[in-house]
């Protein structure tokens, strides 16, 4: 019997289902679509989860499946940029604690959605706490250097979306 | 290492990451306790991602997602297909949905009244036993020769409520209340193309790289071929799977290619 067989379906609806849908709504930003990516993974789940064969890869799995799902859905190809193996230097402009305490959930949603695709998941997976470093490379089958220089890129971005919208 | 570079670096760390003692971050981190300045850096950054993460945070799921969810589970098989109004007189369980509730719940306001759910489960017949009508068979070979080339999309939509609307706004005929596995589906748009004089209207699905095609045809054409229960049938036509079944408005016939077995996972 492989570890997944005695994996309990309704324990890792329990576990994982929360963080997936934050991260479904983190890309979709809407409750309709997010809950239809959640379900979709869990479908795929229930259909294919037999092939895998190690337990503790089944949260990067969920991860991954909703983000594909997602993907294929807006017919957009994750492209990986060449040359982002490396951390760049990257000037982030300071953002006052005041102006992220000042946003609602929505607010943080909206200046993610201005954060260029490539950096956006990486980015939210970041803040969603649910993965390493390790899985949020294998969720976006990216290497894990790419996810650094990606975060710090998005990082750099997401503050000056947030001053700007502050200033405005 | 200068103090830029350790800030590209640490602005990607954060210090709850199970794999946080990644090498990359090492020669960072050591700066941060010799520079005061990036020390401060440091700080605020690590400030600005609490508060950023606890936005995300707030994000809670609906209520009965959950439940949704649970209905998936593949050892529970206790999701029914949905019934024609003619047999109103069993008892009606909550239809386990694997489509989301705002989609499901219009619809299935709609069908209470008029649908029965009964007991899971599919006929998987051998096509020798088929006693499809001769005009069925007809279709049956013009919608595998439509699936075969590709149906044309005269509109794209991932959202079925939104398909529906489309097909009836142009007069053809749109899906019912689906079998959950099929409801599952991830639509991809939805097309028409007329014979014999009629027009059969189609939703294009896809699962994984699988595409599927859901045909809506009148249900008259059925004949005494199909259980008019709404059980479904599936056969093999050449190298296409098809399940076909009679809906309350329609005779909706699904192709995908390959096996028989392709179209199980359907049931």
């Amino acid at each position: 019997m492989s570890d997944h067989a005695k994996l309990d379906f309704s324990e890792l609806v329990e576990s994982y289902y929360t963080p997936l849908y934050r991260f479904a709504y983190s890309l979709a930003k809407n409750e309709h679509e997010a809950s239809d990516l959640t379900q979709q993974t869990f479908v795929i789940y229930a259909q294919k989860g037999d092939s895998l064969r190690d337990a503790s890869k089944i949260k990067s799995w969920l991860f991954t499946t909703l983000y594909r799902e997602f993907l294929r859905l807006r017919r957009r190809a994750a492209h990986v940029t060449p040359q982002e193996n490396e951390i760049l230097e990257v000037e982030a402009p300071p953002v006052e604690p005041g102006i992220a305490r000042a946003l609602d959930s929505q607010s943080a949603l909206e200046a993610l959605e201005q954060v260029d695709e490539a950096y956006r998941a990486p980015l939210t997976l970041f803040y969603l706490k649910d993965l390493s470093y390790k899985e949020i490379a294998a969720s976006l089958d990216i290497p894990i250097g790419t996810v650094m220089s990606r975060l710090s890129r998005g990082k750099a971005q997401l503050k000056t979306i947030l001053l700007s919208r502050a200033a405005s | 290492m200068d103090s830029t570079q350790a800030k590209a670096i640490l602005s990607a760390y954060r210090a709850d990451m199970p794999d946080a003692d990644e090498a990359a971050f090492a020669e960072a981190l050591e700066q941060v306790g010799h520079d005061p300045e990036l020390a401060q850096w440091f700080e605020d950054e690590q400030n600005f991602d609490e508060i950023f993460a606890g936005k995300l945070h707030d994000i809670q799921p609906p209520a009965d997602l959950k439940d949704k969810l649970l209905a998936l589970d593949p050892d529970k098989k206790t999701i029914p297909f949905p019934q024609p109004e003619s047999d109103s007189s069993t008892p009606k369980p909550q239809l386990p949905g694997q489509r989301p509730w705002w989609k499901r719940s219009s619809i299935l306001s709609a069908a209470a009244t008029v649908a029965v759910l009964l007991g899971f489960g599919a006929v998987l017949l051998d096509p020798s036993k088929l006693e499809a009508e001769p005009e069925l068979n007809q279709f049956y070979d013009q919608l595998g020769d439509n699936f075969r080339q590709n149906p044309k999309l005269t509109g794209t939509s991932n959202d079925l409520d939104d398909i529906r609307g489309k097909l009836r706004a142009s007069g053809l005929r749109a899906p019912g209340a689906l079998p959950p596995k099929v409801d599952s589906l991830a639509e991809v748009g939805f097309g028409s193309f007329s014979y014999k004089g009629t027009t059969i209207s189609y939703v294009v699905e896809s699962q994984g790289n699988q595409t599927f095609c859901l045909y809506l045809l009148d249900k008259s054409l059925a004949g005494n071929a199909l259980p008019q229960d709404g059980t479904p049938v599936i056969f093999q036509q050449e190298d296409l799977a098809m399940m076909a079944w009679v809906g309350p408005q329609n005779l909706c016939v699904l192709i995908v290619r390959g096996p028989v077995e392709e179209m199980n996972n359907l049931r």
